[in-house]
């Protein structure tokens, strides 16, 4: 039917997939029970072919799409016969070791029957708010093994028929400190597969089963043979790359090697850490899934994301029992942080290849930000009821990195998440116990460049109307070491930072029409009230009593600088100093500009005298 | 054949080696990392930027800085353990 099915019918259906899809999205987001879903789109929606092979993957948060695969495969394989599968099924799984990068992102699957014939899969991921463990959150930063970890549930059919199987949406729920919230996210889970399942219906009735059959063997051949023809397009060759995994106090390093050679692309991890005691060690599922983000923006920019075409052309070389191929019963809960960082870190191999090319040179790009603060509160909410806050908001806009045409974007978030967002403050303040004082972008934080990394931001808050003592904690990356790393002699992006400012008056002064604007103000008052600022390191167990006097603070990372900074325009140095976004100081002694004394004119001939002096200090 | 910004691979006298973009200036053969040819300085973290860890500057890493030997320009920044020797960003020529 392949060959015979023609390009039109082709164009039309493989286009309805895209939109199955998409739509599928729509339904879990329009219908999500948690802040982390509806706001900050922690979630991804996908359709795996018979085999379980990736078809179509949404503009949520890439890494997810990698985790169908595996867990498809794992119930072809084992559960066929017993419990068998059948049409309207549904599986869950967040089992690090057999799909999914850490348990907090439970992943559904679910089988589409036409006729009594496997057609497709359904799957849908939703990063859950709190799936139990000794943490709130699931975070369990310093556990010593999984069993110090929330349960890791193997694939379990808690659908049939496509109606959610009380027993087993209770086992699920039993261990959560946010029970109700995923009793919503489930519900929120059937409404995008039923969303799924009608239109694929509605689509096979119109063009038929056989013409949709051969729309996805061709989507995949297709994707396979577009991105062995781009790695055709670029030099063959071998890259390195190292960054750094946090685990507060120690750092553990990953190293990556991208050889280029032909239409094969082989990442080895040979040198990477051993797994660690904590929660950032990372199953291959993870090592795979932090390929896939920095892979598709930067490669795949025209070509669809149909990973299991893709993926053809990926070999992985990770050891098992190092960091990128850790193996039970090593713990997992962070090892997010370490997919995030492994992302940047290929970044910045990809980069260096595209610099490579005459052809697509202008694409290099440095790395993004860090996690700019992945802050956690738990309590009781203005509405009596139980929370647990976990907030992208404050991890998704950081800055990107440069590209080798043009700055990163300030507050970009991530390019391995297109749609996941800064979410809406209003929206986060209406549902938490919280009281945001500002949000603004952070002078010095985007690494600075001929081409400068995107700006992070700066927040704080405090509590309001909280039912009962907040309890803070947190987790995140890039805070010892700057993640976003730059290329062609750019800086990186700033490190983020946490605080908690105690012994505070600022609702007080609130209440008196007093507004505080930045991070700078909030000291100045601080010091006049007498204020300490408490550092909290990377990944901080539950800071219990947080007092309505206590402010939280949050300044996320900025993105990667591209090329030496001597070398930027001086019109752009001056507009950043003009925007905040650098200062006066950074101005003159990184970026060699000199301005008129009290005025934002650029002194030319001063300015080239001073970076001369800074290019013979270098040569020293 | 280009590198990246600033530094390309010529062939002279048969010898493939890497060179300035911008001064010309040539580092030596293509099969050396040109970090090792370039003039180089570490410095403490916190050189990244003015907000890179405003409060720590850690033993356990340095910001280490490449320039080309003739002219001044940054062509490559590592900030890395500092037991760590230099890696290869720019293609590694076989």
């Amino acid at each position: 039917m392949e060959n015979n099915l023609d390009p039109i019918t082709y164009e039309v259906l493989r286009h309805r997939m895209w939109q199955i899809n998409d739509e599928m999205g729509s339904a879990l987001i329009n219908t999500a029970g948690s802040e982390q879903i509806y706001e900050s789109k922690d979630l991804q929606v996908m359709i795996q072919n018979a085999e379980g092979e990736g078809l179509a993957v949404a503009e949520y948060i890439i890494a997810h799409c990698m985790m169908p695969e595996p867990i498809i495969k794992h119930v072809l394989t084992n559960f066929s016969e017993n419990p068998g599968i059948n049409d309207g099924d549904v599986f869950l799984c967040n089992d690090t070791y057999i799909g999914v990068v850490h348990p907090q992102d439970a992943v559904m699957v679910s089988p589409f029957f036409w006729e009594g014939e496997l057609i497709c899969w359904f799957a849908n991921m939703i990063h859950e708010d709190d799936v139990g463990g000794p943490m709130m959150g699931s975070w369990c930063f310093n556990a010593v093994d999984f069993f110090e970890d929330p349960p890791y549930f193997p694939p379990f059919k808690i659908a049939e028929k496509g109606e959610l199987k009380k027993d087993m949406l209770a086992v699920w729920m039993n261990n959560s400190r946010t029970p109700q919230v995923l009793d919503h996210n489930a519900r929120s889970r059937m409404a995008a597969i039923h969303a799924g399942r009608r239109r694929m219906t509605e689509t096979i009735e119109k063009y038929g089963v056989e013409a949709v059959k051969a729309t996805m063997v061709k989507m995949k051949d297709s994707a396979e043979k577009m991105f062995k023809d781009r790695l055709l397009e670029l030099p063959d060759g071998t890259w390195e790359n190292i960054g750094y995994i946090e685990h507060t106090p120690d750092i553990y390093p990953i190293k990556v090697k991208m050889t280029k050679k032909a239409d094969k692309l082989t990442f080895d991890f040979t040198g990477t850490s051993k797994t660690i005691v904590g929660g950032r060690n990372m199953s291959i599922h993870g090592t795979n899934a932090g390929i896939a983000m920095a892979l598709l923006p930067a490669l795949c920019f025209d070509i669809p994301w149909t990973v299991g075409g893709i993926w053809k052309s990926i070999e992985v070389i990770a050891e098992p029992g190092t960091l990128v191929n850790a193996l039970p019963p090593s713990p997992t809960t962070e090892a997010i942080c370490t997919t995030w960082q492994l992302a940047n870190i290929i970044t910045g191999c990809i980069g260096g290849m595209l610099a490579n090319s005459e052809k697509f040179k202008h694409r290099a790009n440095a790395g993004w930000c860090g996690l700019g603060g992945g802050a956690m509160w738990m309590g009781v909410n203005q509405f009596g009821m139980p929370f647990v806050g976990v907030h992208s908001v404050n991890a998704e806009n950081g800055g990107g990195g440069a590209y080798a045409s043009k700055d990163g974007v300030n507050t970009a978030g991530y390019v391995m998440a297109a749609a996941p967002c800064c979410g809406n403050i209003e929206r986060y303040e209406a549902m938490q116990p919280l009281l945001y004082l500002f949000w603004k972008e952070t002078a010095d934080s985007g690494g600075p460049g001929k081409f400068r990394g995107g700006a992070g931001p700066e927040t704080a808050y405090i509590q309001h109307d909280a039912q009962s003592p907040l309890l803070h904690q947190g987790s995140g990356w890039g805070l010892h070491n700057p993640q976003a790393t730059g290329i062609g002699g750019g800086y990186a992006g700033s490190t983020m930072r946490q605080f908690i400012m105690k012994d505070m008056n600022v609702a007080e002064l609130m209440a008196k029409g007093k507004a505080f604007r930045s991070f700078k103000e909030l000291k100045e008052e601080a010091e006049r009230v007498g204020g300490t600022l408490e550092v909290l390191q990377v990944t901080h167990n539950l800071v219990p009593m947080w007092n309505p006097t206590d402010v939280g603070i949050h300044v996320g990372s900025g993105g990667g600088g591209y090329g030496d900074p001597l070398d930027r325009d001086t019109w752009r140095v001056k507009q950043d100093v003009m925007d905040d976004l650098v200062s006066p100081e950074c101005a003159r002694d990184i970026y060699g500009v000199v301005f008129k004394s009290d005025s934002f004119e650029v002194d030319e001939a001063g300015t080239q005298s001073n970076r001369d002096r800074i290019r013979a200090e270098r040569l020293k | 054949m280009r590198l990246n910004e600033y530094l390309e691979i010529k062939v002279q006298d048969g010898q493939k080696l890497t060179g300035c973009i911008k001064c010309g200036h040539i580092f030596g053969p293509a099969s050396e990392n040109p970090k090792k040819l370039a003039k180089m300085k570490k410095f403490p973290m916190k050189r990244s930027g003015p907000w890179c860890n405003p409060w720590e500057n850690r033993d356990d890493m340095e910001h280490r800085e490449f320039y080309c030997p003739g002219c001044g320009r940054m062509f490559a920044v590592e900030v890395i353990h500092p037991d760590e020797p230099f890696y290869w960003e720019t293609n590694k020529i076989e």
